[in-house]
């Protein structure tokens, strides 16, 4: 028979610590997934090519151009014209990859000089502060390449749309998915930065800090093989 | 100065003592008519896709708005600024002293949100009962007398997703929160502001579900097949909307459930102590961390397609539906066991008590289970056999689906080894096992035969699929979901359900089922297709059957909330430990105190010691 009043409660910071190491990990086990389904969209309309549409397309270009101006060049006899369609710059991607990275080094950096002594808490603010910037950068570049993702005015039957090719809905996808990461690992950086501010976290208290940097960590692993993908396997 | 502080702060002060589930209402609806505002504003109204971006950025208004209005975001923005909750904020959130009041709050208590699961379950299936009981109405006789064609196409879209939401909460969502944490010994879910976060953002989902019905809902059935959901009305964004919230409040609740069970277990509850109801949600969790994630990515392409104007799943822009259907079936599957799973371990648990016998081979059902769960990642291709994607891999997925029916047999095997000469007591839990006997064997041996592809070629398609998946649904869960209803209630309100309305409704909705879903599977195998809304003169009889039988699972249904809500009222009161488990939910009093134990229990032994010396 069990002993209802054996020992009493009493939960050590490791016990709770290991619990939300626990729950971390599964939430990038959950996040690998999301990724994971991303790549494989990427491949399987990449492989399939249907109608040829994977890059080419015949269509006129209509980025940054108004439904009416696009509508104002056809009416003026511009013709569609059949574009290949060039992939998004590779160096460009890996500089973005390169800035994540970076900031996740730099996150884990600041980590160890927060365990290290309660001087190392001074700097942590700093290099949290310094490692969010740097995702805010990430964030930007990640819009800025969003921007140059290639929208297409593309006349069907009796209507006309605009329309991406599967390259750049794919490209699209992933540029979203890289600022949704970018805005959570900002409010934890920037969230992190403050907590050491006030001294909820500390020399004695780093637990969280070390579940921020797993996640900062994978996002960057993430962002790295993403990279790798779409400038590898993108030939038309 | 601090106690003065303190007073102030459990008495009056906060925002956060003033929010409810009506503030919570009235924040969603104002942000959502902001977002709408703005976005007429900001958007180009003569831009492709601009009802879907209005469409998609009001829901968004709505569930940011709601879950603002709740309290759901206080947390993560006193954690941003520093200041943590003091221990008077938690007991507040933890429904410390707040009577009844804690049920339309944020409530973090398990027990509490156990309890409000066990509301929104009862509406999602309510919602969905009704337009089953809609579909069923206008396919009485031939012709649509009832509804037309358009709402009736919404009626069975939405009718499949509040089912489909419904049972996968119907189980895992009550008692997963509200006995679990006791079954192992814990105090509360391991992360208990997370666990108030799943429940309030599946509420947040539900008027989005409901609102698409509103507005038109969508055409294409719940499976929401690519290149026709991008031709379908604006219901369709609140849809998929609703799902993407919906795979959140999962995601975060199946990582709570396993965090509480392999983080919190009381000293001695060893892995192979664990009630086997902990198992089943386990897995049915860590199935699901697998399988939603594919529902978020392939309802979010879904809308980029329709807003922006991304070609994922449009042929004339290189997508392909195969891909749709790819990624919906990687998780349309898994998710099969994720709703029948917690519904299993249930079952066992009742069959162990009201058989007064071990649980017949603890090891082996665990085996089983995580089989299931392997298994069903690599079946899902089964669902596409006609649709002519990948021909070649119809043998390998035939045979993993196949495979797949022994585990699922083992587990049967287990139940009827627990049950074989047992010492059975026939009350109302059990005679909800039995229903599930009864019914599982039609609804798993039927899905033998739509594993083979020659038998597939001829059924995919038709009403006997749909009577095959009902069988398992309906006959399986919810009747697995109820006889958990039954077992447990006696701990959530210390009053038993009434015993003879509890047989009516037993009897009106095991017949009923019968009684539906056979004259369904005859008009399967005369030729009728699903999702038709009038048919041919052939199928009249049977069609006029099937819905005879769907107003008695739904007169029977009615009768069972009659006597849950009579019941919960002024039903015979029933004590701690009513049915003479042995696991640790019947160990504490009734009503259980705010943080379960007041000292951690130890364990000695495992939960099914029945017919065994004391030790």
């Amino acid at each position: 028979m069990n002993d209802l009043n054996a020992t009493s409660h009493h939960e050590a910071p490791e016990v709770v610590d290991h619990r939300q190491r626990l729950g971390i990990w599964l939430f990038i086990g959950g996040d690998v997934v999301t990724t994971g389904a991303l790549i494989f969209t990427y491949l399987y309309l990449r492989a399939v090519n249907t109608t040829g549409n994977w890059m080419a397309i015949e269509g006129l270009p209509a980025n940054g151009r108004s439904a009416e101006e696009v509508q104002g060049v056809l009416d003026a006899g511009g013709s569609m014209q059949h574009i290949i369609e060039a992939p998004l710059s590779a160096s460009f991607a890996w500089i973005i990859a390169l800035v994540m990275v970076a900031s996740a080094a730099l996150f884990w950096f600041g980590e160890s000089r927060l365990r290290a002594n309660e001087a190392g808490r001074k700097a942590f603010v700093a290099i949290s502060t310094i490692a969010g910037l740097a995702v805010v950068a990430y964030i930007v570049l990640s819009i800025v390449q969003l921007r140059q993702v290639p929208q297409y005015w593309r006349v069907e039957h009796d209507s006309s749309l605009w329309i991406y090719t599967t390259y750049g809905s794919c490209m699209l996808a992933l540029g979203v998915s890289a600022v949704i990461h970018g805005l959570i690992l900002a409010f934890l950086s920037f969230g992190s930065a403050t907590r050491a501010a006030v001294g909820v976290i500390g020399h004695d208290r780093w637990f969280q800090v070390r579940l921020v940097r797993y996640f900062w960590v994978w996002v960057a692993l993430s962002t790295v093989i993403l990279t790798f993908v779409v400038t590898t396997l993108n030939a038309n | 100065m601090n106690s003065t502080l303190e007073q102030h702060h459990v008495v009056g002060g906060g925002l956060l003592r003033r929010l409810n589930f009506g503030t919570a209402a009235v924040s969603g609806l104002i942000f959502g008519f902001i977002a709408w505002a703005l976005s007429h504003h900001f958007l180009d109204d003569s831009g492709q896709g601009f009802a879907d971006q209005v469409t998609v950025l009001t829901g968004c208004g709505w569930v940011v708005g709601f879950l603002l209005g709740i309290g759901a975001l206080t947390g993560p923005g006193k954690w941003f600024t520093g200041r943590d909750q003091n221990h008077a904020d938690e007991m507040y959130l933890a429904g410390k002293d707040l009577g009844r009041k804690r049920y339309f709050q944020y409530t973090t208590d398990h027990k509490v949100v156990g309890v409000q699961y066990i509301i929104a379950t009862m509406v999602l299936l309510g919602a969905g009962g009704i337009l089953a009981m809609g579909i069923r109405t206008n396919l009485l006789t031939p012709g649509n007398h009832f509804v037309n064609q358009q709402v009736y196409n919404g009626f069975l879209g939405v009718h499949g997703m509040l089912m489909i939401l419904g049972l996968i909460v119907a189980v895992a969502g009550p008692w997963a929160n509200f006995i679990l944490p006791i079954q192992v010994g814990a105090r509360d879910m391991a992360f208990p502001r997370l666990n108030a976060l799943s429940l309030w953002t599946l509420i947040a989902a539900i008027p989005l579900l409901l609102g698409s019905l509103a507005i038109g809902a969508m055409d294409m059935g719940w499976v929401t097949q690519g290149p026709i959901s991008d031709q379908s009305g604006i219901g369709f964004d609140l849809f998929a909307m609703s799902i993407i919230t919906f795979t959140i409040s999962t995601t975060v609740a199946g990582v709570n459930t396993i965090c509480t069970v392999l983080t919190m277990r009381t000293k001695g509850m060893t892995m192979e102590r664990l009630p086997i109801f902990a198992w089943a949600s386990i897995f049915a969790a860590g199935l699901g961390l697998y399988a939603f994630p594919f529902f978020l990515v392939v309802m979010s392409l879904n809308l980029a397609d329709r807003m922006v104007g991304t070609s994922f799943f449009i042929a004339s822009g290189g997508g392909t539906g195969w891909l749709q259907e790819n990624l919906f079936w990687l998780m349309g599957h898994p998710e099969v066991y994720v709703i029948l799973l917690p519904a299993v371990g249930a079952i066992l648990e009742i069959a162990s008590v009201f058989s007064r016998k071990p649980l017949f081979s603890y090891r082996t059902v665990i085996g089983g289970m995580a089989g299931l769960c392997g298994l069903s990642a690599l079946v899902w291709a089964h669902h596409m056999f006609t649709t002519g994607w990948a021909p070649t891999l119809g043998g390998p997925f035939m045979l993993t689906t196949e495979l797949i029916s022994i585990p699922t047999g083992v587990i049967f095997l287990v139940l009827l080894g627990t049950i074989w000469r047992g010492n059975i007591w026939m009350k109302m839990p059990m005679i909800w096992v039995f229903g599930f006997i009864v019914n599982f064997i039609v609804g798993g041996i039927t899905g033998i035969y739509l594993s083979d592809i020659p038998v597939d070629n001829q059924m995919h398609g038709t009403m006997f699929v749909v009577a095959h998946f009902h069988y398992v649904f309906v006959g399986s869960v919810l009747f697995g979901a109820i006889g958990a209803l039954f077992y447990w209630f006696p701990k959530v309100s210390g009053r038993f359900i009434d015993e003879k309305m509890g047989r009516i409704s037993f009897w009106l909705v095991f017949i009923g089922t019968h009684v539906t879903f056979i004259s369904m599977f005859v008009s399967g195998l005369r030729g009728m297709s699903r999702r038709y809304s009038s048919y041919a003169l052939i199928f009249e009889h049977t069609n006029f059957i099937t819905t005879i039988g769907a107003y008695m699972i739904m007169a029977g249904m009615l009768v069972l909330l009659g006597a849950v809500i009579t019941s919960w009222r002024s039903g015979e009161p029933s004590g701690p430990n009513p049915w003479g488990g042995k696991s640790l939910e019947w160990m504490v009093p009734t009503p259980v105190p705010l943080e379960n134990f007041e000292v951690l229990p130890v364990i000695t032994s495992d939960p099914y010691t029945y017919g065994e010396a004391k030790s």
